[in-house]
């Protein structure tokens, strides 16, 4: 039936040769990370943000071969004031931001530190 | 010796190559929209190890090879047109849903992390799946009457069964991801599960044999008659939610005994899926 078949004009084969590239680049990519990407259980350190006023960012990130699922994080002011934030995802390399509300203008320094996390 | 006469074939016009892969595109919303908007598949594009991606490229690869010799895009069905046509819809899927998702601001900062290929090959394998359903039944066959009447012939024992893997994967993977699958399954009596089972043979064989649905007289049994066939077209139906199941981390969730209620589930809307997409996904249709 080939045989009979009209053959593939320009146009077909240059999108072949695009998907080409670009399903052999997700394969390697992929591959590239099942081999040489981080392993082990999520490993999240958390940075925390300049301060506006009762707002405070804070920066999740997982430096682990897992990801974490329902990432409690909780800041926590000098005076012992705290405040928590819950990010839902923090993938294998990813870095996650969210803020925090203070009652009162957090007193620095300012510490965080994960509290809870799920293993999906 | 006296040259042939016969004129040697030329190239498809482009605008008939756009015109399929229009459809291609149309085929890749149609089928893969409801995945693109489900928060379930995000969470499973960024949770799923990369050996899980890499598998699961591999066997929609192997799934759209299978379809594109009995079904595919253009007229040709030899082995490396089958090969074509498998990369150029996988291109095409991963391309459509990378720009849709990146639209639909679910697309993540950073587009070579680990999370952004997990997202785009879960999305992309699916659309890619509906590039090749779309591109090969939206259009109208060779030698098909604007009435939509061809010329049917009988479709093979082994491509019945290709198909009918393809509409079992098509319909189960819109329900696949959810959560609902696994809290219905593990929540469901044996005796419920048993019921369901039925049910799933009851509406596939009925479909297949009875509902004089369009297709069906090409329906040839893939083991003689309607018993075995309905029995065969749900044991694909079962291997293809078993895939999915395993595809999308629930097989870890429930554990191997507890995947039993959720196979069932699934093995349902797959079996519909199945039937159907051997009525409906043949190339003749």
């Amino acid at each position: 039936m080939s045989a009979e078949s009209n053959p593939r004009n320009g146009f077909e084969n240059a999108v072949f040769v695009a998907g080409l590239v670009v399903v052999l680049a997700l394969v390697a990519a992929l591959a590239y990370q099942a081999v040489a990407g981080p392993s082990g259980p999520a490993d999240l350190r958390v940075g925390v943000g300049t301060t506006n006023g009762l707002l405070v960012p804070v920066a999740v990130q997982n430096a682990g071969g897992a990801v974490a699922e329902a990432v409690r994080v909780e800041v926590c002011a000098s005076d012992g004031a705290c405040a928590e934030v819950e990010v839902p995802y923090v993938p294998v390399g990813a870095i996650r931001r969210a803020t925090v509300g203070f009652r009162d203008v957090p007193v620095a320094p300012l510490t965080a530190r994960v509290v809870s996390y799920l293993e999906p | 010796m006296e040259p042939s006469s016969r004129p040697a074939p030329t190239a498809r016009p482009v605008s008939q190559s756009l015109q399929e892969y229009a459809r291609g595109v149309g085929g890749g919303l149609l089928f893969s929209l409801p995945l693109l908007y489900t928060m379930e598949v995000w969470a499973i594009g960024l949770t799923a190890t990369p050996v899980r991606l890499v598998a699961f490229v591999v066997g929609t690869f192997g799934l759209l090879v299978a379809y594109n010799h009995y079904a595919g895009i253009h007229e040709a069905h030899s082995i490396r047109e089958d090969l074509l046509e498998s990369i150029e819809e996988m291109g095409i899927g991963v391309v459509f849903a990378a720009g849709l998702l990146a639209l639909l601001g679910r697309f993540p900062p950073e587009p070579f992390s680990a999370e952004a290929l997990g997202l785009i090959t879960i999305e992309g394998m699916v659309a890619a799946i509906g590039v090749s359903v779309g591109t090969a039944q939206l259009g109208q066959s060779p030698g098909e009457d604007d009435d939509g009447s061809g010329d049917a012939t009988p479709s093979s024992g082994a491509g019945e069964l290709v198909v009918a893997m393809c509409g079992a994967v098509l319909i189960a993977s819109n329900v696949a991801p959810t959560e609902e699958v696994l809290l219905i399954g593990t929540e469901m009596t044996l005796a419920a599960l048993a019921g369901l089972a039925a049910l799933s043979l009851l509406v596939g064989g009925g479909l297949l044999y009875f509902s004089e649905f369009r297709g069906s007289s090409r329906v040839q049994g893939l083991a003689h008659g309607p018993v075995r066939g309905t029995l065969v077209t749900y044991a694909i139906a079962l291997v293809a939610s078993a895939v999915l199941l395993w595809t999308f981390g629930h097989v870890e969730t429930a554990g191997f005994t507890g995947s039993l209620g959720p196979l069932v589930v699934l093995g349902f809307p797959a079996m519909i899926g199945a039937a159907a997409g051997r009525l409906l996904l043949s190339p003749a249709s």
